[in-house]
């Protein structure tokens, strides 16, 4: 029965009542074109709703509902949402028989009603969260007598049909009647546990009045025969019905020159009434002297909302247009209070914690936030991202940590714990449309109304928690091959208060408790984590081979020697083979070779057909010089006779196939540095074929050294590709990060801390400093990428002319080819005095043969920045890294 | 330089000073530091640059007043940004005197703290001069900041400068702050909120928009200004970003179809004024004193869309008479999204557009629709006619007591 609900108002052939209405609401401006009713059948299933609001239409859907409520016998005081109920199930129910579709037979009605409860017992049962309906239907309105028997019929868990969208809702002071309002409803409903029964239709005098509708209403907080209820007409005027008595307009309120957004009555004193108004004034109004005017609070923008303090009656805060929340005093309405900047964008709502201490904001940059309106710092003290902004926000009674709050174009209204911000505690999808306003019956009921023209009451407790949903087991990997992982430990359902820890250590000055409590609590997740090393790649050979293999292509001989006493050093023996293979592949033989070759006539067969072979595969005639050697290695003969040759031997095969093998092999094997570092050692052979997925290795190589920070080298294999994919790759979308010269942080974005771009955000110091004068520097910044210390660059010429140390102190030698010419300087005057001295070298510097060339101070930083484009690196990080590895960390490369 | 015989010398705008009513006319004034986006604002919103054209606009070197013809007639001043207040040549009176509002642009992704005291500086000496002023502060260039930086730039800034202001001792100087970038919709949207401090017939329009959107189940509607796409009304829900983008992309939809599809002219003399949009941005309406209706549908090849442009019936100017056809003459469409939303478009005077977004089941009963627009349509010309009767009354006294003037004083010299 439900579900037939849900489909039916999803149905798009249902004329909105929006429109319907504006049959009925005459207006100065646009005279009414009377509308008569929609083609029959499209709009059967509302009929029985309509009947108040267009009296053409009315026929067989009311006389249906009356029908059904005497033929039912149950006199319950449900009876007439039995009948609504009854009768929608008629018109849409296509489970039970398609003879009710015609809806006119009132028997028929109270039938399927009675059949649609049978048959929806079970379909709900299978749902849980939505098995308001049930409490509704004739069977339903049996089941409070049996819980056992049907279970899921709950109270306070159902929905009414208002036949309007609803913009807002307010209760009575004892909640057993609600105001709900929208663009055309004015209702006021009774409201039980178990359903909701329409009690005064308030439309009729509203149109005979010019204000048939209403944006936000209010229920005052008097009963009685002084019960009043304020609404805010939807062409600006409040009014105010006197309900206790009569249901009148006992006063209507026309001072604001502009439409009024909120109406808000003191808690404390009764007959106050506030407004707040787009003219920027906030007014307070007192009911009982008719013709006084309101106070007037000039706000200067526009009041989007006003609230009153549930516990000092002076005190009201008020959420303007601009963003601004703003707390006035009531006592002196000339000056407003504190005033702070909450959201980009208007506030949509505010809420009062009942502490009266704590405000609770949502706003058009889509989050709310909690305040501390006793503490002096304009920061939130809990902040809450939501998928749209909210039109609505108020905290739950009794759960000090939680509020719920309605979305624009939302129709679940979410319930979060402001200790577990990023997950909401509860999602309650009870509308079909956007949920417009929400309001809090006690602490576990939740009432709601939508633009699906539904008020729906909710039980709170007990809905699924929906971290609970959550997937708890993360597990992530790094590059050094170690596995993060965590596991869910949580003891069962509901365990979200049991995840609540003391917090230890210090107070946290944004931590406040909002209970009352001393101590703020905290959320702890139920989890257990660990890492796991898995071994599965030894990045220290990775990192070692990085940053000692040679790239230079050209001289292959020596290269694939270095590179396979690199290989050796990292106990990475086949590639040290490799490297030697490599070398007597493609080294010109200046030494004497091994020759084999293979005594004839054993095989000659094969050996022709395999020369022929070769010859027809490789197109070159002009170096075959001997057919042993290519026997040799093409077939496996019998018979061998080994000499040597002492003449040098030309390298006369190509080795298409072997390095074609061994490149698909290591690729296999997931060794992309060797694949690179072999395409580029032997980037000048001429002969040697492409190979498609070069360029996949060389990124993913540059990808996998950019991991280890391993930036010089991954731009020295990027630079020394001839791809020109791979070699321009850091020339487009550069980004330089910067980070504080002394502790390392980051500086994400410019001029947004509050000590703005020229100072650290944690260490307090003055950012790009010169280490000499001690001034800002502005214009170009020169700084040693390894001590990271910056200069002016005439500071620094200076200083680097007379020393080769830092002139911060540090002890590092920014500068080291200053030592080598003070040496030489040395050298030389000793040399003049002594002219047979001669020894010129210094074995003692550190860093003379990784500098391929004397650096000038001016040029390194741009060099430096070279290095790092492409490769979103962090300055700190490189020069960390440079730090941290050996002397030979740099590989001679060509700038 | 000075800066009192501002206009004297511009070819473009010198001579129209002289012909305009001056004090019907509100002042918008732009400053702010150098580069800090002044003259870019200016480009984009009301000369239809794009932001990334503006890249290579030159600094600003003497006063640029820029006559907007729109809705409202209102000035736009480009100020030099290395203007100097406490320059003697400078006639504060002269240029705050008449001004409606003082929009000061700080550039957010520079050190602002020069700019605030400059801003500090400009709203004292303004203030000084013509209490009526209303400040508005753009934080400019937000595009490159991260969500909660901005809030954090925009929250230092008015902190710091409503304290200033305050221990000036001008409490009562309100000022409102926007974050705008030329990149997205965000410029126009504070330059909506700061146009319509300027109109006085606001609550009047946001009550009739309340009204049409009450009656027709509109979700939201705004009165556009076409040229500048900045909406100088609409209803008093709270406006979000989403729809304002929404509808203002729709009127470069609407612009750039008709641009196409349009038909040029019906015999010679007849020429539909959205084709000259672009070439002619002060003249929404080409000027016509024909009665030609064309509709030009091109619904066919956009699927859901259904543009539907008419030409104008209106004849003359906007100080003429409108001619009160009533009937369907003005430019008209209707986009249906896949969400099941739908645009509505109806252009109300030469220079307003309506822009409804209602749901789609709503807009079964267009015709309803249709008429309650029309109804808006005449409630807004009512307004309008309101005001110009009123100049046109003052104007007639104004000549009454000129001439009375002139009367007497032949008396007295007689």
């Amino acid at each position: 029965m439900n579900r037939d609900m849900l489909k039916l108002r999803k149905d798009p052939t249902i004329p909105p009542s929006a429109a319907a209405t504006v049959n009925t609401s005459t207006t100065n401006a646009f005279p009414v074109s009377p509308r008569l009713g929609s083609p029959g059948g499209d709009n059967r299933g509302n009929r029985s709703g309509r009947q108040r609001s267009s009296p053409k239409g009315s026929g067989a859907g009311s006389n249906a509902a009356s029908a059904a409520a005497s033929s039912n016998t149950s006199n319950t005081p449900t009876q007439h949402p039995t009948a609504n109920g009854g009768s929608t199930v008629g018109g849409y129910n296509t489970l039970a028989s398609p003879g009710y579709n015609t809806g006119s037979n009132g028997l028929g009605i109270g039938a399927a009603g009675g059949g649609g409860s049978s048959v929806g017992a079970p379909l709900v049962a299978g749902n849980g969260g939505h098995s308001q309906q049930d409490s509704m239907g004739p069977g339903g309105g049996q089941s409070p007598q049996q819980p056992s028997a049907s279970p899921i019929s709950s109270p306070n868990m159902y929905k009414f049909d208002t036949n309007g969208a609803l913009w807002a809702l307010s209760a009575s002071p004892d909640y057993s009647m609600v105001a709900v309002v929208g663009r055309d409803v004015l209702k006021i409903l009774n409201v039980t546990e178990w359903g909701a029964q329409e009690a005064i239709n308030l439309k009729a005098v509203g149109v005979r009045n010019n204000f048939a509708g209403s944006m936000d209403v209010k229920w005052g907080p008097t009963t009685g025969r002084d019960a009043k209820i304020a609404t805010i007409g939807t062409n600006g005027p409040i009014v105010i019905w006197d309900i206790g008595t009569h249901n009148k307009i006992g006063r209507t309120i026309k001072e604001h020159t502009r439409s009024v957004n909120r109406i808000c009555f003191s808690p404390q004193e009764p007959n106050l009434l506030l407004s707040a108004s787009s003219d920027s004034t906030i007014r307070l109004w007192d009911l009982r002297v008719r013709d006084k005017p309101g106070v007037i609070m000039d706000a200067k923008d526009i009041v989007r909302e006003v609230q009153f303090n549930p516990t000092s009656m002076n005190d009201i805060v008020a959420g303007y247009e601009s963003g601004n929340i703003q707390r006035w005093d009531l006592r002196n309405p000339l000056i407003g209070e504190k005033k702070f900047m909450a959201h980009m964008g208007f506030v949509t709502s505010l809420d009062y914690h009942p502490s009266g201490r704590f405000l609770a904001s949502g706003g058009r940059d889509r989050t709310i936030k909690v305040w501390d309106m006793e503490d002096e710092k304009r920061r939130e003290i809990h902040t809450i991202p939501t998928i749209q902004y909210t039109s609505k926000v108020q905290w739950r009674p009794n759960r000090p940590y939680q509020l719920a709050a309605s979305f624009k174009d939302e129709s679940t209204v979410q319930v979060f714990d402001v200790r577990r911000p990023y997950v909401p505690l509860h999602v309650l999808s009870q509308h079909d449309k956007d949920a417009t306003s929400i309001l809090w019956k006690d602490s576990d009921v939740l009432w709601t109304v939508s633009k699906d023209k539904t008020f729906a009451s909710t039980l709170v407790k007990g809905q699924t928690i929906s971290a609970d949903l959550l997937p708890g087991g993360k597990a992530a990997m790094n590059c050094y091959g170690q596995l993060a992982f965590t596991v869910s430990t949580k003891a069962g359902l509901d365990s979200f208060e049991r995840d609540l820890v003391p917090k230890p250590g210090r107070p946290n000055a944004k931590a406040v408790a909002l209970d009352g409590s001393s101590e703020p609590m905290v959320y702890r997740t139920r989890q257990t984590g660990g890492v796991f090393d898995c071994e599965l790649f030894n990045h220290e050979a990775f990192i070692y081979c990085a940053q000692n293999y040679s790239m230079e292509a050209g001289n292959i001989r020596e290269v694939c020697e270095h590179n396979s006493n690199v290989a050796w050093q990292a106990n990475k023996y086949r590639d040290s083979q490799t490297w030697i293979a490599l070398k007597l592949f493609f080294s010109e033989m200046a030494e004497p070779a091994i020759v084999v070759s293979q005594v004839d006539a054993v095989a000659p067969d094969i050996t022709t057909s395999a020369v022929t072979k070769e010859e027809e595969q490789h197109d070159d005639d002009d170096d075959i010089d001997t057919l042993e050697t290519r026997a040799a290695k093409s077939v496996v003969p019998s018979l061998f006779a080994i000499k040597v040759s002492d003449a040098p031997v030309k390298r006369n095969w190509s080795h298409d196939d072997t390095i074609r093998n061994m490149l698909d092999f290591y690729a296999e094997q997931g060794e992309v540095q060797m694949c690179v570092t072999i395409l580029l050692v032997l980037a000048e052979e001429e002969d040697l074929p492409e190979f498609g997925l070069s360029q996949h290795w060389f990124s993913s190589y540059i990808d996998l050294l950019s991991r280890f920070k391993l930036w010089s080298i991954a731009t020295a294999v990027s630079q020394a590709c001839k791809d020109v994919r791979i070699h321009t790759m850091n020339q487009d979308s550069t980004t330089i990060h910067t980070s504080c010269s002394s502790c390392m942080k980051p500086i994400l974005t410019r001029g947004l801390s509050s000590s703005g771009f020229w100072a650290c955000d944690r260490c307090r110091k003055v950012l790009s400093s010169c280490s000499v004068c001690h001034k800002t520097v502005r214009g170009i910044f020169t700084w040693c990428t390894q001590c990271s210390h910056g200069f002016h660059l005439q500071h620094a010429q200076e200083w680097f002319s007379q020393s080769a140390e830092c002139p911060t102190g540090c002890g590092h030698q920014c500068f080291p080819e200053m030592l080598k010419i003070q040496r030489e300087q040395e050298q030389m005057s000793l040399r003049q005095e002594t002219p047979d001295n001669e020894t010129l070298h210094d074995p003692s510097h550190p860093h003379a043969h990784h500098h391929l060339q004397p650096r000038s101070v001016h040029s390194h930083p741009q060099q430096e920045l070279a290095s790092n484009q492409g490769h979103s690196t962090l300055r700190a990080a490189e020069s960390t890294d440079a730090k941290a590895s050996s002397p030979l960390s740099y590989l001679p490369y060509n700038v | 330089m000075s800066y009192s015989d501002y206009g004297d010398n511009d070819p473009i705008y010198g001579d129209d000073l002289a012909d305009e009513d001056r004090e019907s006319r509100p002042r918008l004034m732009l400053m702010g530091l150098r580069r800090s986006g002044k003259s870019s604002i200016q480009r984009v919103v009301f000369h239809k640059m794009t932001p990334t054209e503006t890249l290579f606009l030159e600094s600003t070197s003497k006063i640029n007043k820029d006559n907007i013809h729109s809705f409202i007639d209102f000035q736009v001043w480009d100020f030099p940004g290395q203007m100097d207040f406490f320059d003697p040549t400078f006639d504060t009176t002269a240029i705050f005197g008449e001004v409606g509002a003082l929009v000061f642009v700080i550039d957010s992704q520079d050190d602002y703290m020069e700019a605030l005291a400059r801003l500090h500086s400009t709203v004292v000496a303004a203030y000084r001069v013509n209490p009526n002023i209303t400040f508005e502060v753009f934080i400019h260039k937000v595009d490159g900041l991260s969500e909660d930086y901005k809030i954090d730039t925009q929250r230092d800034i008015q902190q710091t400068t409503t304290d200033e202001l305050a221990d000036a001792g001008l409490e009562n100087v309100q000022l409102a702050f926007y974050l705008t970038s030329i990149y997205d919709h965000s410029i126009f949207e504070a330059f909506s909120k700061v146009i319509q401090k300027l109109i006085p017939q606001l609550p009047t329009l946001e009550n009739l928009l309340n009204i049409l959107c009450a009656n027709s189940g509109i979700e939201k509607a705004f009165l556009f200004d076409v040229i500048s796409k900045i909406y100088i009304a609409t209803d008093s829900s709270p406006v979000d970003s989403q729809s304002y983008e929404i509808c203002s992309d729709m009127i470069d939809v609407i612009i750039d179809i008709s641009s196409i599809y349009g038909r040029a002219a019906i015999g010679a003399k007849s020429q539909g004024y959205l084709e000259d949009q672009q070439d002619q941005p002060e003249d929404w309406t080409h000027q016509q004193d024909g009665h030609d209706d064309y509709e030009d549908s091109n619904g066919g090849g956009h699927g859901h869309s259904q543009a539907v442009v008419s030409n104008s019936s209106r004849a003359g100017s906007l100080d003429n008479q409108p001619v009160q056809s009533g009937g369907n003459h003005e430019a008209f469409s209707v986009i249906k999204m896949g969400n099941g939303t739908v645009l509505y478009l109806r252009e109300v005077n030469k220079y307003l557009a309506l822009i409804c977004l209602l749901r789609a089941e709503t807009f079964e009963k267009q015709g309803l629709i249709d008429y309650n627009v029309h109804c808006f349509k005449e409630a807004m010309d009512q307004v309008f006619e309101l005001k110009r009767a009123e100049r046109t009354r003052r104007e007639m006294e104004a000549n009454q007591l000129l001439e009375q003037q002139q009367h007497n004083g032949l008396y007295g010299h007689g």
